[in-house]
């Protein structure tokens, strides 16, 4: 019953064609006749992130330059072979080195070094507050980007945001996306709960459907009116208040009870993975959550019901430890000789990647970890189908994936490593190229100017991408893209 | 790799935030008191006044205040503060009973904060929220629709039993009656599900509408009846003020009939209603928040140094037992909690604190004498709060901006600070009063004059919480000082004798009353507000300090009553 295709569905319903109307899920808009904003030149977006920084030494190539590069250690799993792939997605991808997170410039010492995280795609100062629980004070790129593309295409979610909460992954209060100042989203840690809302009704048959979307209809019309009644006796900012909500309602009420969601074949029902399911110790339950997630990832994608993915490996500063990364072993050993050091604590790890060879070698088999999965959610993207046209789900997609600091063990802003990743036979992006700017050392801890790009700049490009045409994104006195070096033309 | 050893360890440091290296405005040179610059709690100068007509406070303190001209004008505006999620699960399960309701933070997200001292929303709902609520009141209405028979008013499964069940249901759930064309609306909702669906649909679904209603979510205020900017809130008002100020939750049966009444009316039938209000538990935990909150309590994840998990459990639970046993032997006033030398402790505790437990069951929670301590600020949950290191910063700012409602500037920022002085600060071989030098030379020295002084009264325990006597082995600890701001001048040879005198400053029990009006009444205070605070004040001092009496002060205060008047309404 979890695997539903349109047939399916209508076979069900009992239902031809001609009584589709009264079906939840006639799509009454051609997912292949919506084009997107003029001038975009890419469909989709997802942005991908995890804590604790890079290792520039071996995130960076091996050898080569611009053009020739191969890949170093951490990037090595997205460019392996595969079928029909002799160099993986080498020639889809570009990587930036020398792009400096806000806070790498903008220095406040009272802002922890993970309060990054909050500037990494928002390109703006954080808040004023409480350490640990700074919010950022714009916007995230992914939030801008959704909105101008759900301006043009009806699709039921601007955006999504997914997360993995591993312990190792634990989110102490930092937040990567946002809608707005001081508004983080909220991000979909379970699967089941992520299945629940956004392929809501879809898990029952025709007859619960169209009587639970009677209700919801019915209760969200009484809610409307209590909320009316209530704006008019009110003004001022209380009404402006009520007048969210009540938008808010609205919208609620069209997603969960019109007949617009265009019809696709359903993911499985995924198990839930409540708190406890996300701190199992167990690696290959895990690796089940990763792909659980993944699937409702692509899922959602593939219905057509959102363009644009936020994706976190939990928090900046996560403190778990990490069973399931090559060379646990050896820092449990570690940790019963120096326990300070770690206490099978990631963090703490990050902090001697420098200068301990355990740590080190546990940090570098992380973010390889990271480029592995990453690698698998690709893998996914290139062999579903686009619903919005032909080719694959890769083609005019483009990931992005950044890191809030260049090393855990410096907490610096400075030179924070990117790669994107777009597929498709006319990229925006001068994909297959490796750029690097300034002089930034493999092991540098320095905050000082190096001669780098302001994450500004590319989170500017990446909106030109879309057609959504700024000069600048998140700290209105950093103006210009990175256009005229990393986008074809 | 040598080289980068050092800034290793410094950049993270100071990136952490251990580095309040303050300058700027707030700080720039001395403090002066006598322009009464109090500060919003907290370091942020740009704490919004939640809502507030007048904006933060920036002018004179409070004592001044029944008398200054330029403190008149209207008391704080309503700020529909959105009930967060313990307010919304106790308050649902006050109304309908423990039904084993789902855990909300199952359904809702974390909550914002409302000024600094309560967890809350004041920005507009969100999509996601709102969606997440419709999840939120269909999986609760499930919960009460299969426990109709435990809570229904009546017996008859029929149209009438459902609109009975809304006239029941509809006071505690929207905190206030509905007028008759509400009434009208509800009713005529379940009469058409009744009809065909049933009974039980009829209510599940109400209960579905009702629990995602704005006077359920928000607590609304609607008085309009304004005299000099100010209007008086009504009984159902004032109830819910009450309520959630004292139980952080909705208002009871009583509560609803002494509004209905019109005792809530009057200052003397606030009282009444609040005294009531006290001899009960979720008074006791609402006091205990309120202090935790005030004191930023937040212990870090793990136990540090010697700690042990037993300890370190017993450290978390502290505080909380501590306020109970005060409140139980009628002791809960302010000297107690700034410098009371004893607390209660089970055995793992006491031994933390190196005193002896007289009881024979380890676990029993008994009270215990401490030698070397003082008050609230030299219990481990509050000395474990603050990062793990350069915290003399942290405590000082504690007492600084929660205790006294001094005003702190700005980080000086991190490429301002000589590299000198960067490897002086990480230098942790050295002693804390060599390390921290250099903020009392440079441009910091203005906040760090301040600063400073209030944290190296705590030299004598570490992170942990433990008592030392020395810094390092050789190295005696100083934990003298003097700290002056304005008029008042603290000298102190250590934290036991600064818990005595905060304990008698007439400036730390005006920010005490001030912290405690702003977790009262959900917001920050205005120029209007601040004759209310005064009064509150007068009575706190004038019987001897009691939390209860400054708690009582405040609802029966002008400013609990009454709320700015709102901008004319336009019809639409």
């Amino acid at each position: 019953m979890n695997d539903w295709t349109r047939r399916d569905f209508l076979r069900a319903a009992g239902l031809g064609a001609g009584a589709m109307a009264l079906t939840p899920f006639l799509p009454t808009l051609d997912a292949a006749a919506q084009t997107g904003p003029a001038g975009a030149r890419a469909k989709r977006l997802i942005v991908f992130c995890h804590g604790n920084g890079s290792l520039l030494e071996y995130w960076r190539p091996s050898s080569g330059g611009r053009t020739d590069w191969a890949a170093g250690q951490i990037l090595a799993p997205l460019t392996e072979a595969g079928p029909d792939r002799p160099n993986g997605y080498r020639d889809q991808m570009l990587l930036l080195d020398g792009i400096d997170n806000i806070s790498g410039y903008k220095e406040d010492p009272k802002i922890s070094g993970h309060s990054n995280a909050t500037c990494l795609w928002t390109g703006a100062y954080p808040l004023p507050g409480e350490k640990r629980r700074r919010k950022s004070s714009h916007m995230s790129i992914e939030t801008a980007i959704g909105e101008h593309i759900a301006a043009d295409v009806d699709v039921p979610f601007p955006y999504l945001h997914f997360g993995i909460g591993h312990p190792l992954y634990n989110n102490l209060g930092y937040n990567w996306f946002y809608r707005d100042s001081d508004e983080p989203h909220y991000v979909e840690y379970d699967p089941r709960a992520a299945f629940d809302r956004i392929f809501a009704g879809f898990t029952g048959d025709s007859a619960t459907l169209e009587r639970l979307r009677g209700e919801r209809k019915s209760v969200l019309d009484l809610v409307r009116r209590d909320l009316s009644q209530l704006r008019r006796s009110v003004a001022g900012e209380q009404r402006q208040r009520l007048d969210a909500h009540l938008a808010a309602v609205r919208d609620l009420e069209r997603r969960r009870t019109d007949d617009s969601t265009p019809i696709c074949s359903l993911p499985a029902t995924p198990d839930a993975f409540d708190e406890d399911g996300q701190r199992t110790q167990d690696v290959e339950q895990h690796m089940a959550y990763i792909d659980a997630q993944f699937d409702m990832m692509v899922s959602a994608l593939r219905c057509d019901l959102t363009r644009v993915i936020g994706f976190n490996w939990g928090s900046e500063s996560a403190t778990g430890s990490g069973e399931f990364i090559d060379g646990y072993d050896e820092v449990e050993d570690h940790c019963v000789a120096d326990n300070d050091r770690c206490a099978r604590n990631i963090h703490r790890l990050s902090h001697y990647s420098n200068e301990d060879d355990v740590a080190r070698e546990f940090m570098l088999n992380l973010n390889r970890f990271h480029a592995r999965n990453l690698r698998k959610l690709v893998d996914l993207l290139a062999a579903t189908p686009d619903p919005t046209g032909p080719g694959s789900l890769l083609d005019d997609t483009i990931i992005v994936w950044g890191t809030a600091l260049s090393h855990g063990f410096s907490h610096s802003g400075r030179n924070a490593p990117h790669v994107i990743i777009e597929g498709g036979a006319d990229p925006y992006f001068r994909t297959g190229e490796y750029h690097r700017w300034g002089d930034y050392g493999d092991w540098s801890t320095s905050f000082r100017d190096h001669g780098g790009h302001k994450n500004n700049e590319l989170l500017v490009s990446l909106a030109h991408a879309y057609g959504l045409n700024i000069d600048h994104f998140g700290e209105p006195d950093v103006v210009g893209s990175l256009d005229e070096e990393i986008a074809r033309g | 790799m040598k080289t980068m050893v050092r800034q290793n360890l410094v950049l993270p440091l100071l990136l952490v935030g251990l580095l309040v290296g303050l300058a700027s405005a707030g700080c720039d040179g001395q403090l002066d008191l006598e322009a009464g610059q109090r500060a919003t709690h907290g370091t942020n100068p740009q704490t919004p006044g939640a809502g507030s007509e007048g904006g933060p406070l920036d002018s004179p303190e409070g004592s001044e205040a029944a008398t200054d001209p330029s403190l008149a004008g209207p008391v704080g505006g309503e700020t529909w503060v959105r009930l967060n999620r313990g307010e919304m699960r106790r308050s649902l399960e006050s109304i309908f009973g423990e039904l084993g309701f789902a855990a909300v933070e199952d359904y809702l997200p974390p909550d914002g904060t409302v000024g600094a001292l309560y967890d809350g929303n004041t920005d507009p709902t969100p999509g996601p929220i709102v969606d997440k609520m419709l999840d939120l009141a269909e999986s609760d209405a499930a919960v009460i629709a299969a426990n109709l028979d435990a809570v229904a008013p009546c017996e008859g499964e029929d149209v009438d039993c459902a609109k009975q069940f809304v006239d029941s249901y509809a006071t505690r759930i929207f905190r206030r009656p509905l007028t008759d064309d509400a009434r009208q609306m509800h009713h005529d909702f379940v009469a058409d599900v009744a009809d065909s669906s049933g009974y039980v649909e009829a209510v599940r679904l109400w209960v579905t509408a009702a629990l995602q209603s704005p006077y359920f979510l928000y607590r609304v205020e609607l008085s309009e009846d304004a005299e000099n900017g100010e209007a008086k809130l009504d009984g159902w008002e004032v109830a819910s003020r009450l309520s959630f100020f004292l139980w952080r939750e909705a208002p009871d049966d009583v509560l609803f009939a002494a509004a209905a009444d019109g005792e809530l009316d009057t200052a003397e039938g606030v009282e009444r209603q609040a005294r009531r209000m006290m001899d009960d538990e979720r008074y006791h935990r609402s006091v205990a928040h309120f202090l935790r909150q005030w004191a930023d309590v937040a212990l870090p994840e793990e136990p540090r140094k010697d700690v042990t998990e037993e300890e370190f459990a017993a450290i978390g639970r502290e505080l909380g037992n501590w306020f109970d046993a005060m409140a139980a032997s009628g002791e809960l006033d302010y000297p107690n909690l700034i410098a009371a030398d004893w607390t209660v402790a089970n055995e793992s505790l006491a031994d933390h604190y190196g005193a002896e437990h007289p009881a024979e069951d380890p676990d029993e929670w008994v009270r215990v004498e401490l030698e070397e301590r003082a008050g609230f600020l030299t219990r481990s949950a509050v000395l474990m709060s603050d990062t793990d290191d350069l915290e003399p910063i942290f405590r000082g700012h504690r007492i600084l901006t929660n205790v006294l409602c001094l005003p702190i500037g700005d980080a000086v920022p991190l490429d301002a600070i000589e590299e000198d002085a960067l490897t002086v600060l990480s230098d942790a071989s050295l002693p804390m009063r060599e390390r921290l030098a250099p903020t009392e030379t440079s441009q910091c020295a203005g906040c760090h004059a301040l600063l400073n002084p209030l944290g190296y009264a705590y030299l004598h325990y570490d992170t942990a919480g433990e008592y030392r006597t020395e810094e390092f082995p050789g190295v005696p600890i100083d934990a003298s000082g003097t700290f002056t701001a304005g008029s008042t001048e603290l000298v102190f040879e250590d934290a036991v004798e600064l818990a005595h005198l905060l304990a008698r400053s007439p400036d730390a029990h005006e920010c005490f009353t001030r912290q405690a009006f702003r977790y009262g009444l959900r917001r920050d205070e205005v120029r209007g507000d601040e004759a209310s605070i005064d009064s509150a004040r007068a009575r706190f001092t004038e019987q001897n300090f009691t939390i209860d009496e400054l708690v009582l002060g405040i609802v029966t205060s002008r400013a609990f009553r009454h709320v700015a008047a709102p901008e004319a309404t336009e019809t639409n």
